[in-house]
């Protein structure tokens, strides 16, 4: 019983200690489906210890508590950094925007309208240019409770071992690695953990996993599955996701078959032009994995810049689509994506839906 | 050792070597020509041999997916890996020997740099007003434009300094300045713009075209039959500027044209490929250790078809190694370029 003492000690030296015993809800867990990328644990008085994208473990205790000895996080945040597009989307889910102070997009590249407003009023900055290393020199001037980031790109591992370096607290958010489109979602819980709102990420989320069910169900019974092509393609080089990606997952909730599933690995990957040529042959449907101006919005201007693509069925029945600029600003509203993708595939199902994600490309 | 037997001895090794070049012309030639039977016939799509057979010589395949598949995809691209090849090897070892430097390659006096500076003012700079997205050709036009703007500020500076390092520095400069000015451009540029172009400067064999083909194979036709007329001046050039003055060579339009041919060679590759490491520096290496000579009459030809062998065959490995995943034409040439040209480094110390 000796390690008890100054736990004992540490709680009764606390200035915090008398007031708060009563107001933190005692909580053991928070329920964890898809994402395999994160952990929270609840500790003793309302301390949580939340293992990010990068194993390492946060300490997050309740704000209105002092405690010494070691490096933590005072939660709820009030002021915020976020780094990638998918973490605000899930913040815009959890009500919370008005804790970001900074943003690593220009103004006119967001989509999400109280962060536009946010940077008109002041309220939020520009601390980044996209995927390049952030301003540091702004963001340590923002004192933020918690900066949300990623890994996995080399810039982005350099950025989070300069935050480190400065103090400042980095958790990284590193849902895009997800290999299923509602574990991407589901990191909606590790943020939440940040702001005390995990009851409310928990039944948002819920209520997305069961519009995707319903949507998957509907689906489920129609034997013939449209054949997917999904990718994009510049210079005769071509990208595509890995069979264990997030978007072959993605297709085959919405009830399609995806033409390049049996290639292995959870990431994009590089195929060659014959391989795209040959199996986009066969496809009905093709997904062009971009959004205007990156790619042509016409058929003509697609097949102007790749004429091999001018044989291929999709190309050739009018049945390309691509990305709207804020898919990737839109991880909060995956059901809302799927079932776009679901109306793509099966439109019978879904008799005038308007697609929100996506858009059809003109022949021009 | 005595003097005359060393003089027969000699002659004779001069004639063994002589005897020596057909046969490694020949088997370069071959090699050449087993790349590009390799490459058509290969690929991450599997066409049955006879079907290729009758396919390139103009009949149907067993489906017209296969006859689309060569004809428009491998055909092109293997035809383009060969001039590629042929010209950057060619490109590289003109000025190997006009700077009598051995880590001189064809992209030493910016080439490259001007062709991505100006791919990156259109990708990049938003000098594409008005188009939606690029289109392919049009950034092949910018490319080539940009490799011969710098090759005409190196050919009017040429015309003016004396000695050769100067040049050379001159146009290590000139590349300094366009990448310092295309980094510029990626500073400012969003990410998707950026993922393309850095795309382009990995350089590719893939996606080419007939009508790329055609313009490519134009200018090879022209530009390496006049790289080996200047062969014999060139090998002037072996023993000195001064030397290949008194041996009555022209040397300031000389200069002027070796630096034209070399220029322009890279030029037409670099508009169409992107940069292709490695090939034009590695080749003549390997070219003059297989040959075991330094005189450009033999050279030439044979950097020509080593150049194209290696290109194809590196082509070859980065369609086939990983299929049906691509790697990137520069890192299977540099991953098997560098080695090669380290261990003929090495070996060239031990002999001297």
């Amino acid at each position: 019983m000796k390690w008890i003492l100054p736990f004992w000690l540490a709680i009764l030296l606390s200035p915090g200690c008398r007031k708060s015993t009563t107001s933190i809800p005692s909580r053991t867990s928070v329920p964890i489906k898809y994402a395999s990328g994160f952990e929270i644990e609840y500790l003793s008085d309302g301390r949580k210890k939340v293992t990010d994208g990068e194993g390492h473990e946060l300490i997050l205790v309740p704000r209105e508590r002092e405690v010494a000895g070691y490096d933590y996080i005072k939660v709820p945040v009030e002021r915020v950094v976020c780094l990638s597009s998918t973490s605000v989307s899930c913040l815009r889910a959890l009500g919370v925007l008005g804790s970001v102070v900074g943003v690593h997009l220009r103004k006119d590249r967001w989509y999400i309208d109280e962060i536009k407003k946010g940077m008109e009023e002041g309220k939020i900055e520009v601390v980044g240019k996209g995927m390049e290393e952030p301003n540091y020199e702004k963001i340590l001037a923002l004192k933020p409770d918690v900066v949300f980031t990623y890994t996995g790109l080399p810039t982005a591992v350099r950025a989070f071992r300069k935050f480190e370096e400065m103090g400042v607290p980095v958790a990284v958010d590193n849902g895009w690695l997800e290999s299923h489109p509602l574990g991407r979602l589901e990191w909606i819980k590790f943020l939440a953990a940040f702001y005390d709102k995990e009851d409310e990420a928990t039944e948002f989320f819920e209520k997305v996993e069961n519009k995707v069910k319903e949507i998957h169900q509907k689906v489920a019974s129609i034997e013939q599955e449209p054949v997917v092509l999904w990718g994009s393609i510049w210079k005769g080089k071509c990208y595509v996701p890995a069979g264990g990606s997030y978007a072959a997952r993605m297709i085959s909730i919405a009830g399609g078959n995806y033409i390049f599933r049996d290639l292995e690995g959870a990431g994009n990957a590089n195929v060659t032009l014959e391989e795209f040529y040959l199996r986009g042959m066969e496809a009905d449907v093709f997904i062009y994995s971009f959004y205007p101006p990156y790619v042509s919005s016409t058929i003509k201007g697609l097949v102007e810049a790749n004429p091999i693509l001018a044989d291929i069925e999709p190309v050739k029945e009018g049945k390309v689509y691509c990305f709207q600029p804020w898919y990737y600003q839109s991880v909060d509203r995956t059901d809302e994506i799927i079932q776009d993708l679901a109306a793509i595939f099966h439109p019978h199902l879904f008799p005038n839906h308007k697609l929100r994600y996506f858009m059809k490309l003109h022949r021009g | 050792m005595d003097e005359a037997v060393e003089m027969t001895s000699a002659s004779a090794l001069l004639e063994r070597r002589w005897a020596r070049y057909p046969l490694v012309l020949g088997t370069f030639g071959v090699g050449a020509f087993v790349f590009l039977v390799l490459n058509v016939s290969l690929g991450s799509v599997q066409i049955p041999l006879p079907d290729t057979c009758r396919i390139v010589l103009g009949g149907e395949g067993s489906t017209w997916v296969f006859r689309s598949v060569i004809w428009k995809i491998r055909l092109p691209r293997a035809l383009a890996g060969l001039l590629c090849g042929s010209s950057l090897a060619v490109g590289g070892l003109l000025l190997q020997v006009f700077f009598r430097n051995p880590i001189v390659g064809p992209y030493i006096l910016g080439i490259s740099s001007g062709a991505t500076l100006t791919v990156a003012l259109i990708m990049l700079g938003g000098f594409a007003l008005g188009f939606a997205s690029v289109h392919p050709f049009f950034l092949s036009l910018a490319a080539l434009v940009g490799a011969m703007g710098v090759m005409f500020i190196v050919i009017a500076v040429a015309a003016k300094v004396r000695d050769m390092i100067t040049l050379l520095v001159i146009g290590l400069m000139m590349g300094y300045i366009a990448s310092a000015l295309s980094n510029f451009l990626i500073a400012f540029a969003e990410k998707e713009r950026v993922h393309k172009f850095v795309l382009w400067t990995l350089g590719s064999f893939s996606g080419f075209r007939w009508d790329e083909v055609k313009i490519l194979a134009i200018a090879a036709s022209l530009l390496l039959p006049a790289s080996f007329l200047i062969s014999k001046p060139l090998n002037a050039f072996l023993l000195g500027e001064e030397y290949a003055k008194s041996m009555g060579v022209n040397v300031k339009l000389f200069r002027l044209l070796v630096i034209f041919i070399s220029s322009a060679l890279a030029s037409v590759v670099t508009a169409f490929a992107g940069p292709v490491a490695f090939v034009g520096l590695a080749v003549p290496h390997m070219a003059r250790l297989c040959l075991g000579t330094s005189d450009n009459r033999i050279l030439i030809p044979g950097t020509i078809l080593l150049g194209a062998t290696i290109a194809s065959f590196c082509d070859l490995l980065a369609r086939t190694l990983f299929s049906p995943v691509e790697l990137p034409i520069s890192a299977t040439t540099s991953l098997f370029g560098a080695p090669v040209v380290i261990i003929l480094l090495l070996k060239r110390r031990a002999a001297i």
